[in-house]
């Protein structure tokens, strides 16, 4: 195998990686196919938003 | 952008504080109350599951707070140091009234998880784009901020927090609304940092799912 983006990653993999991927937790490798598809992923994109929209919420909880 | 991270190095006002609680001086200890005991419950009824039990966890911990005050190194933050103690004490009673952990390995990262989203939203198998989105999240740039963060939508995320199975709660309530960073979480909570990982990321799923259905109910009512 000599393209590393030779497998698409699907949506159903991302949002099961954003967490992975918000953490800094991923090898390089991956990090690069998870950018590749989110650069041509609209739903990705909204849905990476989404998370953090949760976290930046959450973190506002407990304040008035 | 994004809050200053509690929980890193000690910080300049932690260090003046510090000197000022050394010193006995009681307007600082009520500045220091003030800021950490909701925390500190919290992460007290994160073991306890009580919150009067948590309660006493908490005020027996701001004893052990003063008493070893004199052996804060300034390693982490005070809040941190504080929470560990508060941990460690609620960790104990915990174990002296029999209750077992609620993040046990039974509850832990081992078992497999739900799916972030539903199977349904996505195109099924022999679709050509098989996996892909089929109904996509909408874009959530256009809600209105104070929407965003109003009483309601707040509340509405806090108690999607509350509905989650107690290992998921610890841990999005340690990182996410006090705060505190992966490691911190990992040694508050005695997880290794995948299982960390892997419960915080079962945890903001399902508060996400929370959240959306919220928005878009919300949405449709207006």
């Amino acid at each position: 195998m000599t393209d590393p983006m030779a497998e698409d990653l699907e949506c159903r993999q991302v949002v099961e990686a954003v967490t992975d991927y918000l953490e800094g937790a991923m090898a390089p490798r991956d990090r690069l196919r998870f950018d590749h598809h989110l650069a041509l992923c609209e739903g990705c994109q909204d849905y990476l938003e989404q998370m953090r929209t949760v976290i930046r919420v959450a973190g506002r909880i407990c304040s008035r | 952008m994004s809050a200053p991270v509690a929980g890193s190095a000690t910080s300049a006002d932690d260090l003046e504080l510090l000197a000022r609680l050394r010193r006995g001086d009681e307007a600082a200890f009520t500045q220091l109350v003030e800021r950490l005991h909701g925390p500190m419950l919290r992460v007290a009824m994160i073991h306890v599951g009580n919150r009067a039990v948590a309660e006493e966890v908490a005020q027996d911990a701001w004893v052990g707070v003063l008493a070893q005050l004199d052996r804060f190194e300034g390693r982490s933050s005070l809040r941190t140091w504080v929470l560990r103690i508060v941990a460690n004490r609620a960790r104990t009673r915990a174990v002296r009234e029999r209750r077992t952990l609620p993040f046990s390995s039974l509850d832990g990262a081992a078992e497999p998880g739900r799916p972030a989203v539903e199977p349904e939203r996505f195109l099924p198998a022999g679709h050509r784009w098989a996996g892909h989105w089929a109904s996509p999240p909408r874009s959530w740039g256009d809600v209105p901020e104070e929407r965003l963060l109003s009483a309601e939508t707040r509340a509405e995320v806090g108690r999607a927090v509350e509905l989650l199975p107690p290992a998921q709660r610890a841990v999005i309530t340690l990182r996410d609304v006090e705060g505190m960073t992966a490691a911190e979480t990992c040694e508050l909570l005695e997880l290794t940092e995948g299982n960390q990982r892997v419960l915080l990321h079962r945890a903001r799923s399902r508060v996400r799912r929370a959240l959306e259905r919220y928005l878009d109910e919300t949405e449709v009512a207006r």
